[in-house]
């Protein structure tokens, strides 16, 4: 008994272990899940520097903003110092030979530190009398990119503020115009405005307007308010009693929607939330879908159904149909859950609807090219599917490609994360030009505004993508789906789908 | 040979299929070669061959499934594509999706040939009838027999009244009472007119039913012709049972040849040359004081010359 059951292990094993799907899929899971990790390690590791203006039509902002900002960037520094001296110069050795900014780097969070750290020449300085300590072979030290890089407005920035308009700010924001950071061209990630008038104990609001993530909002709040509250503390305050008592006084800042060119309301809010949910019911859908899909045509291929269709239809026609029809299917699983997630939610909170009906209103002006990226990314990754079950005789043979071509297909799934936090990044922006994964991520980003160029490039880009796929794995489709042999080789299979192959 | 008298029904210079000196290759492999074959309109013919000879790959390329590499295919007098719905088709296997309900499953083939869908569910409900399933018409296909699957995709093959039906192993899988029921369908088609084409392995189904017979072999036609055609490729014999020596049978006119019965038979077989009279045998073994138990002038069955065809092609 032990030895049939010995002999069917071993024809099970060497029947998986041959298997080209298995052997891409065992190389191809580590790879993406290296890529799934290192991508917004490298992403958090290497954080993009927010260039960002104030149009100071008050006075005296701009400037507690650029002091919190380099107050922000001395802390970073003086913490990435210590870590550096932490991993790379004996403790002890420091303390003897420098017990100053031995002092600093062990406790490099307190305000003081960062006081003397800034008041003794920053991390230049310091690093030159930690040089000599540093052991052998340690790597260079290279300090944080600044979080936040303050520039000067523009001037016709400020004059259009100055008029009470803000209609230049979204050219500033998606690229269409730029300022100098750093030394060379960059859009200008936010804008601060604070209006004439403002300060302590008025109902005026400073404005922020970006098309990115909010990060960088806390910190101007956070700076805005330290100026308030020395503001009223000079006021009310004696001076022996001004470092004792903190008043609890903020600033109102509240953000813009620099496409509308007013605040981001809660409607605004849940309008982002839209295309997110869509872009991953496009996956939850497309998946579900295509898979059916494929099993549909693998089945009528051992049945020899197709035969008969073939016999009624053009492959093409076969295809659109089956295209079509899946694309129906989709809608109504959406629809299907959207009306069972809408009827779950009226019955937690009688405002649900309030809400939605808010959030579809503020969703209508880009509801064209949501409808578009939605649709092509179902026909894209239902032409794929299709294609694989075309060159496929049996759903086994169909698991082996399905896998990898899933685990490609998903991966944008793993950058979600980044993607929320920061969805005009430059991950964001390098992943929409990869075509297969346009529809997903243009549908992430759309509410952030990203340039009208990027929108109607991409948009242009999706639907060639689409109509090529549809087209050449129409022509997959059509030379393979009447074969019951093995699949054909990848390479093969590639010049079908890029090349001139004829039909059967 | 079954009767059925359709031959009068063809219309001589309408051919329902051409096929001009055709080759289809499968990269190194030739399915077929250089075939030529007309057929004409109305009647059954009778598509042979064995394993891997050609049979559906022919059959695809009259249904445009696969486009020849070299040579023309043109059915019911245009290109193949112009004559779609004009063709009915039935493949080996079950070509039906199995969890739609018979009459809906043939309803949904003479849709797609262009029947209207109202007139496609009327047709399919009364084809059922007809042929005793209509307490099935609901059933879904996963749950008929092999043989009401079988005669549902039939159905399915001819609900929207084709001119021209090809059916691909038609009895393969079927019980006796089913292929005879398939037989008598076929019959009533070709009454109607219809050009019938089917490929088996079955010599009694082609035997009995066709007007025509083509053997393919390795992807070359080697007969075409009529059933007394075929029959004629071979020798006629006799075959005389008796325990007597028959060698002197060896002198009798028109007598080609004497094989004595294999061990364990007394079967002796005589072959005769053209024109010969059989009746000639068995009066010379009476006048030899024989009297045999066995005596057979039948023409050869078309098996043994689909042996010998096939035999000949293989040297």
């Amino acid at each position: 008994m032990i030895r049939r059951t010995l002999l069917i292990a071993q024809q099970e094993f060497v029947k998986y272990v041959t298997r080209r799907g298995f052997i891409i899929s065992l190389l191809m899971i580590p790879a993406i899940m290296l890529i799934a990790v290192m991508v917004p390690r490298f992403t958090a590791n290497h954080p993009r520097s927010n260039v960002m203006t104030v149009v100071d039509l008050e006075g005296g902002y701009a400037a507690a903003i650029s002091a919190a900002a380099a107050r922000d960037q001395a802390q970073n520094e003086l913490s990435a110092l210590a870590d550096y001296a932490h991993a790379n110069v004996d403790a002890l050795v420091l303390r003897h030979k420098a017990p100053e900014l031995a002092a600093l780097l062990a406790a490099p969070e307190r305000i003081a530190s960062i006081q003397a750290f800034v008041a003794s020449g920053g991390w230049q300085a310091a690093f030159a009398k930690l040089s000599p300590l540093i052991k052998s072979g340690a790597p260079t030290f290279d300090p944080p990119k600044p979080s936040v890089v303050m520039v000067l407005p523009p001037q016709d920035l400020t004059d259009d503020f100055a008029r009470g308009r803000g209609a230049a700010a979204y050219a500033y924001l998606n690229g269409t115009l730029t300022v100098t950071a750093l030394g060379r061209p960059s859009r200008l990630n936010a804008i601060v405005v604070i209006p004439k008038g403002f300060g302590p104990g008025t109902a005026l609001e400073a404005k922020y307007w970006s098309i990115d993530s909010e990060q960088s909002m806390r910190f101007v709040r956070g700076a805005l308010t330290d100026a308030f509250r020395l503001k009223v503390n000079q006021a009310l305050l004696p001076p022996e009693a001004r470092a004792k008592v903190t008043l609890d006084v903020d600033a109102a800042l509240k953000a813009v929607d620099p496409a509308k060119g007013h605040e981001l309301s809660w409607q605004d809010r849940i309008a982002q939330l839209i295309p997110l949910g869509l872009a991953v019911l496009l996956f939850m859908v497309a998946f579900s879908d295509s898979v059916l899909l494929l099993q549909s045509v693998v089945e009528e291929k051992s049945t020899r159904m197709i035969e008969v269709l073939l016999s009624c239809a053009t492959p093409h026609e076969i295809m659109t149909g089956k295209l079509v029809g899946v694309t129906g299917l989709a809608l109504l699983t959406i629809t299907a859950w959207a009306a069972m997630g809408l009827g779950l939610a009226m019955m937690l909170s009688p405002d649900t609807l309030t809400i939605v009906g808010a959030g579809l209103k503020g969703i209508l002006p880009l509801l064209p090219l949501v409808l578009l990226y939605f649709a092509c990314g179902l026909l894209i990754y239902s032409a794929i599917f299709l294609g694989i079950g075309a060159t496929t005789a049996s759903l086994s043979d169909a698991q082996a490609l399905v896998g990898p071509a899933s685990m490609i297909i998903v991966l944008p799934m793993m950058f979600l994360g980044v993607m929320i936090q920061d969805p005009n990044g430059t991950l964001a922006q390098v992943f929409s030009w990869i075509p297969i994964y346009t529809p997903f991520f243009m549908l992430v980003r759309l509410p952030f505004h990203p340039a009208p160029v990027e929108i109607w490039a991409t948009a242009a880009l999706t639907l060639a993508t689409t109509v090529f796929l549809v087209r050449q794995m129409g022509r997959v489709f059509a030379r393979n789906v009447l074969t019951t042999e093995r699949p054909p080789q990848l390479a093969a299979l590639l010049r079908q789908v890029f090349g001139r192959a004829k039909t059967r | 040979m079954l009767q059925h008298g359709v031959s009068g029904l063809r219309v001589m210079g309408e051919w329902a299929v051409e096929i001009k000196g055709v080759t289809k290759r499968f990269g190194d492999f030739t399915a077929v070669e250089d075939l030529d074959l007309n057929l004409p309109k109305g009647g059954i013919l009778g598509f042979l061959g064995p394993n891997g000879a050609g049979k559906t790959t022919t059959l695809r390329l009259l249904l445009g499934l696969y486009a020849p590499d070299a040579g023309e295919v043109r059915v019911l007098g245009g290109a193949v594509g112009t004559a779609r719905s004009r063709i009915g088709y039935l493949p080996e296997e079950r070509g039906l999706y199995h969890r739609a309900r018979a009459d809906e499953a043939i309803a949904y083939i003479a849709t797609l040939k262009g029947v209207p869908r109202t007139e496609a569910l009327r047709r399919a409900r009364r084809l059922l009838e007809r042929f005793g399933l209509g307490a099935f018409a609901r059933v879904r296909v996963e749950g008929l027999s092999k043989g009401m699957a079988q005669k549902v995709q039939l159905l399915a093959a001819v609900a929207h009244d084709p001119d021209f039906v090809i059916l691909d192993e038609p009895f393969a899988g079927l019980d006796p009472v089913n292929q005879s029921d398939l037989q008598e369908f076929l019959v009533e088609l070709a009454h109607e007119g219809k050009t019938i084409l089917f490929s088996t392995h079955t010599m009694e189904h082609a035997e009995r039913l066709c007007d025509r017979l083509v053997i393919l072999v390795k992807g070359k036609k080697r007969f075409e012709g009529t059933l007394e055609e075929a029959q004629r490729l071979l020798p006629r014999r006799a075959q005389i049972g008796a325990d007597a020596d028959l060698s002197f049978l060896a002198a009798v006119e028109g007598v080609a040849q004497v094989t004595p019965p294999r061990p364990g038979t007394s079967r002796w077989i005589v072959e005769l040359k053209e024109g010969a009279d059989g009746r000639a045998l068995l009066k010379t073994c009476f006048e030899h004081g024989v009297a045999p138990d066995y005596f057979d002038l039948n023409p050869p069955s078309l098996h043994d010359v689909f042996v010998a065809v096939v035999e000949r092609a293989a040297a």
